[in-house]
């Protein structure tokens, strides 16, 4: 049985006005969402992409559902090529849309609406995805809208494969167990897989019966495939989870109620279960109500030759083509007509796609920035950064550390116009993921090793950053046995290049020669001593219990010096900045100051908390704080909103402005 | 069908009889093939792993071989040590360059076998035949390593002394994550130590995913009668006596400042917890990455028949923690430390049974953040000695305080003590300062000799990092304890012999079927307790239990 076959074979738009041709199209679409506009974010979740240790892929697949899980994470393997990535979900996507389909042909009702239907369930995927945004960096399940794919693809996949079976006691007992068997691996979507079955054999009965008259049999079969994969989990429980209660069975697998927080500058904090049910509902419901109503031409289709003697004309309708479907002839929309619907209804769902999506400035800068960040690409995050009209904290610190890669960050410090005081803590926890590295960055190799140690299996999986993370700060303490493992488990990576990193990492240990260069996101390790027992979080910066002495500090320590003072800067603790410079400048061999700190000092000497004239000030930088000094007397007396406008025109780049926006002891 | 049809179809069915011979016939070899691959597969798997000893010296005779004077390099490393009698085999992997592989396990005069393969994976049958006969004497190991230049490299043998006490049959354990936050993956484990067999009795995840599970005790090392407690989402313990399962309610010792430690008196239903106010600090750069500091600590007495509590320790200006007791249940012993917060506290602390955190007046909230602010400048001011009461069941009440180890003028603080069952010795964890010494690199294992006063290292167990969370088994000759000394983070179990003539042997690690497994592991072992017996009790039973409200 096929339905919608190429009939109209002539003219030169064949292959457009064809199923072929929506697919497609669809493929294009998908394939143009996934990577183009949201490779970043692909890339961003490629964490996922380690052969784990037997124990732990055990771990995996002893939970309900957790086969989905487990095929999710190797799917994932694929994003770190966010454009392969993108066509691995395109073509997920078009054989979800298949086997959908598969499963309604046949059916009562236009077939033209059971193909755009069978489209919903990869738009419904896309849909989770999108719901989450940048809260899958948090998440400890970042794959998870994988696993609905792959739910839907297993469950629809059997039954379409099962309805073939002609031999009815064959096809219910196999539906039968697979039904039964599918809980430990499809977790919630073996209630998908009975529920088509349960569809598939009331319509096979309807057909055949015309109508629902049903044999004690078909009734008792119906019944144990409802019930019996109503109790199946129970039943597993029982046997292999004992310690799970009912509630956890019951949601085995099932998508996590994640409260996505858009980037709140332009949208609203909605549940992604509920989003879901609401567009399965719309878009799901309409499109099942089509394609489930019978349409005329049923007795036309009585009358029709069926079988191979009839010939194509005779099965051609009055209304142009029609379509067959097992024997019948419907009247319907000439094809023409009808993949025109086909790629409006695609047209429609992307745009609701698109638009559900994350649209922000800052989701596209930070995942840009994430990208770039992970592959040590300094440039990149900094240029990432400049896209976003507001920066976060996340953002701002990735910035801040590529800046201090650089050695630029006492220079650029305020480059951007930064109106909110940075949360000393909140980039770590609003953004651990990336959180590690930054600490990883400033040298805080203890805490980053916590923080990476925190975001890892237990918490997003198994990240490749953190992996990576976690082998740094160990060879920065000395733990090279530490190292090893970690770096042993990238050797297990689908990816040649983790594989490749781990390979030249363990050839570096084993020589006892310092890691090459490129494998590391700096220059030369940490030297320990200068700083002592500190915890960053609560205070938002070390507390530093001895100053280095007034000898020559190398780069090294000189740019985590500066560092320090930056963030002393960020966070208004105009005490530690102020009683540090002098050390600083004089340790540093008296060179010039990075322009935020003479900016800083200017301001700081006007607050009387030191004294600038000790410091070699541009002259060209005393001249624009004294014109801004003008500037704020003048809105003193005026206060005039085009005045501040004005300000923050002139001045967005120094570090007076940040200032202004903050109390000097340091509160907003 | 007109006769061109026919004819055809007659064509075809003649095609299809002689593929159906070819493919059939093909299909037979085919399948002839495959069943006899498999069967040479099996029989050279046979082969190449039951080696008869007596091939070993014959395969070699005709080869090159070069003596390595030196014993191999193996992972773990089991040479020298001592090891019960009905342990698991001692799997290793070797860890020299090489094409082929043997490892030759042999008792003198007695049963021997060899091992094919990096790995000397030894079936549990063999080894067991080979411990029974090695009982009081010594496994002899040698292992043989072909080159690439087709040269043998024949290592010094080296041995394995075969205790005649054998160990408790199982162990429990935390799994846990290294890290400090994410305790919805603690899982408590009961190991087989004769056989590899690993079963998870109790998950946090079973319960809630925000529950800490903590602090497993076993009265007597039988599991007829054990706890377990859990602490801030379903807070409360779990108590399992004589195969009923109770979750303790709020009027016992739940989450009380956090009960963390706990002890069951061998010989009556009473267990000694610790209640504290902990919490932690974290090093930016220093090796030792986190301080876990109390702002009050305390003992209480936790009646399990009279589900009902008192306050055992609670002098208002020292912190007592980590209690323990004899085997006989007669002594409590216990870590003592001055506070030394600034504002210690003076007020008189009631001696009403609990019932709610008040007891404890001089850890009120505001005095414990106090504290916490002031933790940075004196967490390395902790210093706990050992101390010992005498225990009166009959009032169930405590005598004086005996100081045994004075360890505060030596700038030190002990943590951890454990009587042995004959009560001769007691081993505690010693380290620069602090109470948590699993996160101190200096931790090490000290021994006290309970009749003569007479303290000392433990230089055969220690290593240069943290040894800590010791346990005697029910024969009092064998230390399980934890140790960090593979890769400085993730804590391992091992295990070690003391001799009647109180000696020492080399501990060993515990042993897994693919040695790997300690290496790839991402977890560790904390708190491993041996018991005569399994648990008996179902972990859904327990896991039940867990979710009850208190």
């Amino acid at each position: 049985m096929t339905e919608a076959r190429t009939v109209d074979s002539s003219g030169p738009n064949a292959a457009f006005f064809s199923r072929g041709g929506v697919y497609a199209v669809f493929l294009f679409l998908s394939f143009f969402f996934w990577g183009v506009r949201y490779g970043d974010y692909l890339y961003a979740v490629r964490q996922f992409s380690l052969f784990p240790t037997w124990n732990e892929r055990w771990a995996l697949l002893a939970e309900p559902g957790g086969f989905l899980e487990l095929c999710a994470l190797l799917f994932s393997s694929l994003f770190e090529y966010p454009a392969l990535g993108a066509a691995a979900l395109a073509f997920l996507g078009a054989a979800i849309q298949i086997v959908s389909y598969a499963l309604w042909r046949g059916a009562a009702g236009d077939s033209f609406a059971r193909f755009c239907f069978a489209f919903c369930p990869s738009f419904l995927v896309s849909a989770l995805f999108v719901r989450v945004g940048l809260d899958a960096f948090e998440s400890n399940h970042a794959t998870f809208f994988l696993e609905p794919g792959f739910g839907v693809l297993f469950a629809l996949g059997t039954v379409a494969a099962l309805r073939r079976m002609e031999k009815t006691s064959l096809r219910r007992s196999l539906t039968l167990a697979f039904a039964a068997c599918a809980f430990p691996f499809l977790g919630v979507y073996a209630f998908v897989l009975a529920g088509a079955a349960f569809l598939e054999e009331i319509r096979r009965l309807t057909e055949e019966r015309r109508g629902l008259i049903f044999a004690r049999a078909d009734a008792f079969y119906l019944a144990e495939l409802a019930l019996g994969s109503a109790i199946a989990p129970l039943l597993w429980g029982y046997a292999a989870w004992r310690t799970y209660g009912a509630a956890r069975l019951y949601r085995a697998a099932l998508v996590e109620e994640t409260t996505v927080s858009l980037d709140p500058y332009t949208g609203l904090a909605l549940n992604a279960l509920l989003t879901l049910l609401a567009a399965t509902l719309v878009i799901g419901g309409i499109s099942a109500i089509v394609a489930l109503v019978p349409r005329r031409g049923k007795k036309e289709a009585k009358r029709a030759p069926k079988g191979r003697g009839a010939s194509k004309k005779d099965k051609r309708g009055a209304s142009g083509i029609t379509t067959e479907g097992e024997g019948r002839v419907r009247r319907s929309l000439p094809l023409r007509e009808k993949t025109l619907a086909a790629y409006a209804v695609l047209a429609i769902l992307s745009v609701a796609t698109f638009y559900a999506s994350p649209r922000s400035d800052l989701f596209f800068a930070t995942t840009a920035a994430a990208r770039s960040f992970w592959r040590y690409d300094w440039d990149g995050v900094i240029a990432a950064e400049r896209t976003a009209r507001s920066p976060s904290d996340a953002l701002i610190s990735m910035r801040n550390l590529a800046l201090f890669r650089r050695g630029e960050l006492g220079e650029r410090l305020f480059e951007r116009p930064a109106h909110e005081l940075i949360s000393s803590a909140s980039f770590m926890n609003s953004f651990r993921i990336l959180g590690a590295q930054v600490l990883e960055g400033w040298g805080y190799s203890n805490l980053a090793s916590r923080t990476a140690s925190n975001n890892y299996v237990a918490t997003v999986g198994r990240s490749v950053p953190a992996t990576k993370t976690l082998a740094f700060t160990a060879i920065d303490r000395g733990d090279f046995q530490l190292a090893r493992k970690y770096i042993a488990r990238l050797r297990r990576s689908l990816s040649p290049n983790d594989r490749n990193w781990a390979r030249r990492m363990t050839a570096s240990l084993d020589q006892g020669t310092r890691p090459p260069r490129d494998a590391l996101p700096v220059d030369d390790y940490i030297e320990r001593g200068i700083y002592s027992v500190e915890q960053i979080v609560s205070n938002g910066l070390a507390r530093r219990s001895d100053v280095a002495s007034s000898s020559e500090l190398n780069e090294r320590d000189r740019a985590i010096w500066e560092a320090r003072l930056s963030y002393a800067l960020l966070d208004g603790n105009f005490e530690t900045f102020s009683s540090e410079l002098e050390p600083f400048w004089a340790a540093s061999g008296k060179k010039r100051l990075p322009k935020s700190f003479q900016e800083s000092a200017l301001f700081l000497d006007r607050l009387n908390q030191l004294d600038a004239d000790v410091f070699p000030i541009e002259p060209e930088i005393r001249k624009r704080f004294d014109d801004f000094v003008k500037y704020v007397e003048l809105y003193q007396k005026v206060r005039d909103q085009n005045l501040l406008d004005g300000m923050e025109a002139e001045y967005g780049d120094t570090a007076w402005l940040y200032f202004l926006f903050q109390g000097t002891d340091g509160t907003r | 069908m007109d006769k061109n049809a026919a004819s055809d179809w007659k064509e075809l069915d003649g095609k299809k009889e002689r593929l159906a011979r070819r493919f059939g016939n093909a299909g037979t070899v085919l399948r002839i093939g495959v069943g006899l691959a498999v069967l040479l597969a099996v029989l050279t798997f046979a082969a190449l792993r039951l080696l008869p000893d007596s091939d070993v010296d014959a395969y070699l005779s005709g080869a090159r071989c070069n003596a390595a004077e030196r014993t191999p390099a193996i992972y773990p490393d089991y040479a020298g040590c001592a090891v019960p009698p009905n342990i698991a085999p001692m799997n290793f992997e070797i860890r020299e360059e090489g094409v082929l592989f043997l490892t030759r396990f042999s008792v003198e005069n007695g049963f021997s076998f060899v091992e094919k393969g990096k790995t000397a994976d030894v079936s549990i049958g063999r080894w067991r035949k080979l411990l029974a006969e090695a009982v009081g004497k010594r496994v002899k190991v040698e292992v043989f390593v072909k080159g690439r230049n087709g040269e043998w490299s024949v290592f010094s043998p080296f041995y394995m002394n075969v205790a005649e006490t054998p160990i408790d049959g199982w162990l429990h354990y935390r799994l846990i994550e290294p890290g400090y936050e994410y305790f919805s993956q603690i899982t408590l484990a009961e190991r087989n130590l004769e056989t590899f067999d690993e079963r998870f009795w109790f998950e946090a995840k079973s319960t809630n995913n925000r529950t800490c599970v903590n602090c497993h005790t076993f009265q007597n090392r039988r599991t007829e009668n054990f706890l377990f407690h859990m602490r801030r989402v379903c807070p409360g313990s779990v108590l399992c006596r004589g195969g009923a399962v109770t979750k303790l309610d709020p009027n016992v010792p739940s989450d009380v400042l956090g009960a963390a430690y706990a002890a069951w008196n061998p010989k009556r239903p009473l267990v000694a917890f610790s209640t504290n106010a902990t919490f932690q600090m974290f090093h930016s750069l220093s090796p030792d990455r986190i301080e876990v500091l109390d702002a009050a600590s305390d003992l209480i007495l936790f009646d399990a028949e009279r589900s009902k509590s008192k306050p055992l320790c609670t002098t208002p200006e020292l912190f007592e923690t980590f209690p323990s007791w004899s085997q006989d249940g007669a002594t409590l012993y216990y870590c003592v430390a001055e506070s030394p917060y600034s504002d210690a506290p003076t007020a008189e602390k009631p001696t009403a049974p609990l019932a709610t955190a008040s007891v404890l007046e001089s850890a009120n909230s505001d005095e414990i953040d106090r504290r916490k602010l002031e933790a940075p400048d004196v967490y390395a001011n902790f210093r706990y000695n050992l101390a010992k009461r005498a225990f009166d069941p009959t009032t169930q009440t405590v005598g004086e305080q005996e100081t045994l180890v004075d360890a505060a003028p030596l700038g030190k603080s002990i943590s951890h003590p454990r009587a042995s069952p004959d009560g001769s010795t007691l081993v505690y964890t010693l380290s620069k300062f602090g109470t948590f010494p699993i996160w101190r690199r200096d931790a090490d294992l000290w021994s006290l000799n309970l009749s003569t006063g007479e303290t000392r290292p433990l230089d055969e167990l220690n290593s240069d990092e943290s040894e800590s969370w010791h346990e005697w088994d029910s024969s009092g000759r064998w230390l399980i304890f934890s140790s960090r000394r593979d890769d400085g983070s993730f804590t391992r179990v091992y295990i070690a012999y003391y001799s009647e003539d109180g000696n020492w042997s080399k501990p060993f690690l515990l042993p897994q079927r693919n040695p790997q497994e300690n290496f790839e592991r991402m977890k560790s072992y904390n708190l491993p307790e041996p018991t005569v017996e399994p648990i008996r009790i179902s972990p859904r039973k327990l896991a039940q239990a867990a979710r009850r409200p208190c």
